[in-house]
């Protein structure tokens, strides 16, 4: 969690902004950020890679996102979904929601896992389709993204002028908004899990990003811990590298034998005497 | 020695191609258009526009 507070930190230093009501208009906004962080953030120095890359796609002469493509994929594979766990401030601000006391967290339901299919949509449709075709218009920052729906109220806290333009559709963003914060409450991450389309594009990165998760067969007990201590109810002994995974660690510290590590190449698989033997690294 | 290298291997293409994307679209003006998109307030992003 420390590491999440500094990155959300160093994501939004621009902390003048959440006073003044205004956001950061330097030379850093050209550099996307790794997580979902809205550009209209007061706090926001850098630029929302989803934003960004409808803003690319729905512009009026099109040009291939080349720019906002190559950073996607840079940070996928370099960390995969570990952004998710450790780089996003929505990623945070669930977490820290889940947290709060409730007589029955939901681990997983009936259709889970079909829900989770819906973030490739949301990916597919209101980011990369819908944009291409309804030129100037960012449909998921527009009527989904709930970080701007938070940016637009912390906007509104230091420029209080802002709150006589918010209308119907503030209304409908602050309702996704609203009923992702209270089921974060019962849920771990239920926007991650079902409708965050950055993690989508960075969920093929898990099998071949820089970062990964290897298990040592000769030390796995099949104790089936790991699996227990996993809130996005991954397998991690079964499949350390899954799509949904989002390397917070919490499997390798409930490993009472030490068989998962993280690794990256040329560290960690060669580091030991043995080599791991896992779906991945068979 | 193989195993490292298998894991290796993708990464690093990856990482080749995405760096060759920025520059190519950075040599495109794409990195100011990006800016120029930011540094506004995105009225659709926070549920005016």
């Amino acid at each position: 969690m420390a590491v999440q507070g500094a990155a959300a930190l160093v994501q939004n230093a621009n902390f003048k902004g959440f006073f003044a009501g205004k956001i950061y208009e330097g030379n850093l906004k050209s550099v996307c950020v790794p997580g979902l962080n809205c550009y209209s953030c007061p706090g926001a120095v850098g630029s929302c890679p989803i934003g960004s890359l409808q803003n690319a796609l729905s512009a009026n002469k099109f040009k291939f996102p080349y720019y906002v493509l190559g950073l996607l994929i840079f940070f996928g594979a370099l960390l995969g979904r570990l952004v998710c766990g450790f780089l996003c401030p929505f990623g945070l601000l669930q977490d820290l929601l889940h947290k709060i006391p409730f007589p029955k967290k939901i681990k997983s339901f009936k259709g889970d896992k079909l829900l989770r299919k819906l973030k490739y949509a949301v990916l597919i449709v209101t980011v990369i389709i819908l944009p291409l075709f309804v030129k100037l218009t960012p449909v998921f920052c527009k009527y989904l993204c709930p970080s701007g729906t938070a940016s637009g109220l912390l906007l509104a806290l230091g420029d209080n002028t802002l709150f006589k333009l918010f209308g119907s559709r503030f209304a409908w963003k602050a309702c996704v908004l609203g009923m992702i914060v209270l089921l974060s409450v019962v849920i771990y991450r239920p926007f991650c899990k079902y409708l965050c389309p950055l993690g989508a594009f960075y969920a093929p990165f898990n099998k071949v990003a820089a970062v990964r998760i290897a298990v040592d067969a000769d030390k796995c007990v099949s104790c089936g811990k790991c699996a227990d201590a996993c809130n996005m109810c991954v397998n991690p002994s079964q499949t350390p590298n899954h799509t949904e995974c989002i390397r917070c660690g919490d499997c390798i510290h409930a490993c009472p034998t030490k068989a998962l590590r993280c690794t990256w190449p040329g560290v960690g698989n060669a580091a030991g005497s043995t080599v791991p033997r896992t779906p991945d690294h068979p | 020695m193989k195993q490292r290298l298998k894991h290796a291997l993708p990464t690093a293409a990856l990482l080749i191609v995405s760096a060759a994307l920025i520059v190519l679209g950075a040599a495109q003006g794409q990195a100011a258009q990006v800016l120029a998109k930011a540094v506004k307030i995105c009225l659709e992003c926070v549920g005016i526009g």
